[in-house]
């Protein structure tokens, strides 16, 4: 099955081994691209779309400028031990740091690549909800 | 604790009446709705979410409450279950734009799948009882979100059970999933065709009992 490396984007048409290394850069983190994507785009629209908006919504806009340039290069992935909960690449883009959600629900927010970040103190404060 | 709470208490664990709250958890597009929708259309009333090719289409959780599943053997549960948004570490709006959903609205939709998996997350810290972790039989098991989601759901020790759905599609190995994750049932189902879901079932009275 066809993988990506995620360092330097060499297309490999069989899953790597065990002790997976990328042929050309030597990376070890690859994605895994699904066959059926390119068909895909045969889908229709769905019949119904939530219009439901979050109630509660803490995962701010930003803007284009606030974000830096628009990039269609991809971001590295949020590492486990980031500060960082989510963070919003450009509008439209975010990372999400699984470990941090699962812990808390304090938020530490990164805005763009250039090391801006948002705590949503409300989220700091909140009191723990019992059971 | 008051008396009554106390005589209420004993009789629910003498009777296994406690309703456990299962989430059902996985990458987008694993086909969670569907399961979500057949159990609820076979064990309760109605048809909770909408079903779609695009992923991120259950964007909050939807929950059908006091689901009694019998197995063969006579034993049942009884349970709530809620069908969470799809699991992922990165949401980009373009997938949406790939789906023929104009920018903006995709903009939209991808700050609401963000939203559902911070909610997610926070309900498997707080509010779920055990997990039905649904992975698409045809995809690759050992991505990144599902090694972080197993590790993370062992980590707060709720019960697990697997399924590896899909398997009505001819790419579909639910032996890679099992390989993946020795340690855990995996049930081999297709939600959409029914085809094995009665195993779900009788895994589901075991593990969450």
């Amino acid at each position: 099955m066809p993988h990506i490396c995620l360092r330097c984007k060499t297309r490999l048409e069989a899953a790597p081994g065990l002790a997976p290394r990328c042929p050309t850069c030597g990376g070890t983190r690859f994605a895994f691209e699904s066959p059926r994507k390119a068909e895909a785009e045969k889908t229709t629209q769905p019949e119904q779309v939530s219009q439901e908006k979050p109630e509660n919504a803490i995962v701010a806009d930003c803007l284009s400028d606030e974000c830096g340039p628009l990039s269609e290069k991809p971001t590295e992935p949020l590492s486990p031990e980031s500060v960082e909960s989510i963070r919003i690449v450009e509008p439209g883009k975010y990372d999400l740091n699984l470990l941090k959600l699962a812990e808390s629900d304090d938020r530490v927010i990164q805005v763009g690549k250039n090391g801006n970040f948002r705590l949503d103190l409300h989220s700091m404060i909140r009191e723990k909800k019992k059971r | 604790m008051g008396l009554s709470q106390t005589f209420s208490k004993i009789l629910t664990n003498l009777f296994h009446k406690k309703t456990s709250r299962i989430g059902i958890y996985g990458p987008p597009n694993a086909g969670k709705t569907t399961l979500a929708n057949r159990i609820a259309k076979e064990w309760s009333t109605g048809v909770e979410g909408t079903v779609s090719e695009i992923p991120h289409e259950t964007r909050r959780a939807l929950r059908a409450e006091n689901i009694t599943i019998t197995g063969g053997n006579g034993r049942s549960i009884t349970i709530d279950i809620v069908d969470t948004p799809g699991v992922t570490t990165k949401i980009d709006y373009n997938e949406f734009i790939e789906y023929g959903i104009a920018r903006d609205e995709a903009i939209d939709r991808a700050r609401e799948a963000t939203e559902g998996v911070a909610e997610a997350m926070h309900w498997l810290r707080e509010d779920i009882d055990g997990v039905i972790y649904m992975m698409d039989a045809t995809a690759d098991p050992f991505a990144q979100v599902n090694i972080m989601m197993v590790g993370i759901i062992e980590s707060r020790h709720l019960p697990v059970v697997i399924a590896a759905n899909k398997t009505d599609l001819p790419d579909a190995s639910p032996q890679r999933i099992k390989t993946a994750f020795p340690q855990h049932p995996v049930v081999p189902i297709s939600s959409l065709t029914g085809t094995k879901v009665e195993d779900l079932y009788e895994e589901m009275i075991r593990a969450f009992r």
